[in-house]
């Protein structure tokens, strides 16, 4: 078990880990120096309170965790402002021009953040399941139903 | 549409070029405050010592006990804590362990804020304890004594170990050598909060708590792991009842950063099936299919429709408590009715499993195969197919 508490430890999960935080972050997100925002939090956070990591995959798990939480705090905040109808359109425009990065942005978080570890990440199922805390079966299901959603957004099959 | 195209969608973010760069600053220079900011800290108790040591000097050739906690206080330079050490707020226990070859005694505990120079800024409530070590074999301990070799932490029953102990509850220790014994004090955020559980203090050489130091029984009590062969043993603190504090236990969880399952779930891998996996080729490229490693114990829709109503309940009860954030119970109650329509519709099905847990996944016998199955493609792009 490591603490994280040293500048040494942090250095290096900023390395490397910071990349694909970021990626994850971007998913529930629409602005980059928002998801740049959150993983600033994350790793702050590390220095103000160390947390005792049991291992590397422990690590991992924590920084996957505490970058979707810190999105979604970010995300509701964002939401809870009442921007004004007419000004959303402008606002909230695709940042990426890509229509299924932003179909999976739409997703709950509960299917896009196992959409985006597979299919970018490449995680396994059940590497998901220990990265989030959820039962294999459960990252399966979420997965063919994040899936299915995507299609009916898109109304199209996705190879 | 194809997954290459998210990830290339992905690749042309345009995050910051030095983003990594100026949080490696960032963390240099934060660091290096902490640093100088612990130093001090550490140079101050040393410096204290030193010089109540000159002082004391004759008082010490006339000891033959050790000091009490408010002596200790008092020559770690905190007068207000050695007041509070002899307030009637304060525990006086004196109770002996052997560990290895020293006998540990917890001399005593006391609580509340403002009360230490190490944390004069900080409005917070904080517990103190005083330990002190003596070899059994009566040899005097001195300043060589390998301080950081050895962890003074509380553990709290119900509560994994590696998730609330020194390195979560913003502890200090100190510890300094007088008179043939050890000293040490614990300074940590305020331990009352947890005081409808059973509170310990565990001593013992080695590091930050893990499973190899310690087990957690099914009913949240915390012992040493029978194959730790370290110095070690373990006290139980007498808190008041009285002032524990659910909601400060919520906020404690809710700002860790950890999953709730990971405070209380001593294994929390284990709650999933089982499962296999078996690999074919063919013309289209390799198949690896994802199987049950054993039959699962399938439940009827009639128990699982008793389950989820038990498991509303359950979670409802958990929210009144305080044990569960509303957001955490509207998530669970929403997955639980998505689950169960699934189950009563047949396109899901739900096996109890040998823990006692339940796993939901797709219908086997609809699917034709398990829905849990990828086709790997030379290009290493991996997709589920049905």
């Amino acid at each position: 078990m490591v603490s994280s508490g040293t500048d040494e430890t942090i250095c290096r999960l900023v390395r490397e880990y910071s990349d694909m935080l970021l990626r994850l972050a971007s998913i529930r997100l629409d602005s980059v120096s928002d998801a740049e925002d959150a993983v600033q939090d994350v790793f702050l956070r590390l220095l103000s309170s160390p947390v005792s990591f049991r291992d590397a995959g422990h690590e991992k798990a924590w920084l996957i965790r505490t970058t979707l939480h810190r999105a979604s705090d970010i995300r509701r905040q964002a939401e809870k402002k009442n921007i004004p109808l007419e000004d959303i359109g402008e606002m909230a425009a695709p940042i990426s021009g890509n229509e299924l990065l932003e179909a999976v942005r739409a997703l709950p978080e509960r299917y896009s953040a196992v959409i985006h570890l597979h299919y970018y990440e490449g995680y396994s199922i059940k590497e998901i399941g220990k990265l989030l805390g959820l039962p294999a079966a459960t990252v399966g299901t979420r997965l063919a139903r994040g899936r299915d959603k995507l299609k009916q957004m898109l109304k199209e099959e996705i190879e | 549409m194809n997954w290459n195209d998210y990830r290339k969608a992905i690749d042309a973010l345009p995050f910051s070029d030095d983003f990594q760069e100026r949080m490696l600053l960032h963390v240099q220079n934060s660091s290096e405050r902490t640093y100088i900011a612990m130093k001090k800290r550490t140079f101050g108790r040393i410096a204290a010592v030193a010089a109540c040591l000159a002082l004391l000097t004759i008082t010490a050739y006339a000891a033959i006990l050790f000091m009490s906690p408010a002596q200790t206080a008092e020559f770690a330079g905190q007068p207000l804590l050695a007041q509070a050490f002899e307030s009637e707020d304060a525990q006086i226990l004196n109770e002996s362990a052997e560990a290895g070859d020293y006998r540990v005694t917890l001399t005593g505990i006391v609580s509340g804020a403002s009360l230490d120079n190490w944390n004069r800024n900080v409005n917070q409530e904080r517990t103190y304890a005083v330990v002190v070590l003596e070899r059994l074999d009566s040899t005097p301990m001195d300043t060589d004594f390998p301080f950081e070799d050895f962890t003074l932490t509380p553990l709290v029953s119900g509560f994994t170990p590696w998730t609330v102990n020194n390195w979560t509850l913003d502890a200090g220790v100190y510890g300094f050598a007088r008179d043939g014994f050890y000293y040490y004090l614990l300074d940590v955020q305020s331990l009352e909060m947890f005081a409808d559980h059973t509170v310990y203090l565990a001593f013992y050489q080695g590091g930050v708590p893990s499973r190899d130091i310690f087990n957690m029984n099914e009913d949240g009590t915390i012992r040493f792991g029978e194959d730790f062969e370290e110095p070690h043993s373990l006290f139980t603190l007498p808190l008041d009842k009285a002032k524990a504090d659910p909601t400060a236990v919520e906020a404690f969880m809710e700002n860790s950063g950890f999953e709730r399952d990971w405070f209380t779930n001593p294994m929390p891998d284990d709650d999933e099936l089982d499962f296999i996996t078996r690999t074919t080729e063919d013309m289209d490229g390799k198949t690896m299919e994802i199987l049950p490693a054993s039959e699962p114990n399938w439940m009827s829709v009639e128990d699982y429709e008793a389950y989820a109503k038990a498991e509303k309940l359950a979670l409802a009860e958990q929210v009144k408590s305080g044990a569960l954030s509303q957001a955490t119970y509207n998530q669970s109650l929403q997955e639980l009715n998505e689950n169960l329509a699934g189950v009563q519709d047949g396109s899901l099905w739900a096996a109890q499993l040998s823990n006692g847990g339940i796993s939901v996944v797709t219908n086997p016998e609809i699917s034709g195969e398990w829905d849990l199955s990828y086709l790997e493609l030379d290009n290493g792009i991996a997709s589920i197919i049905k």
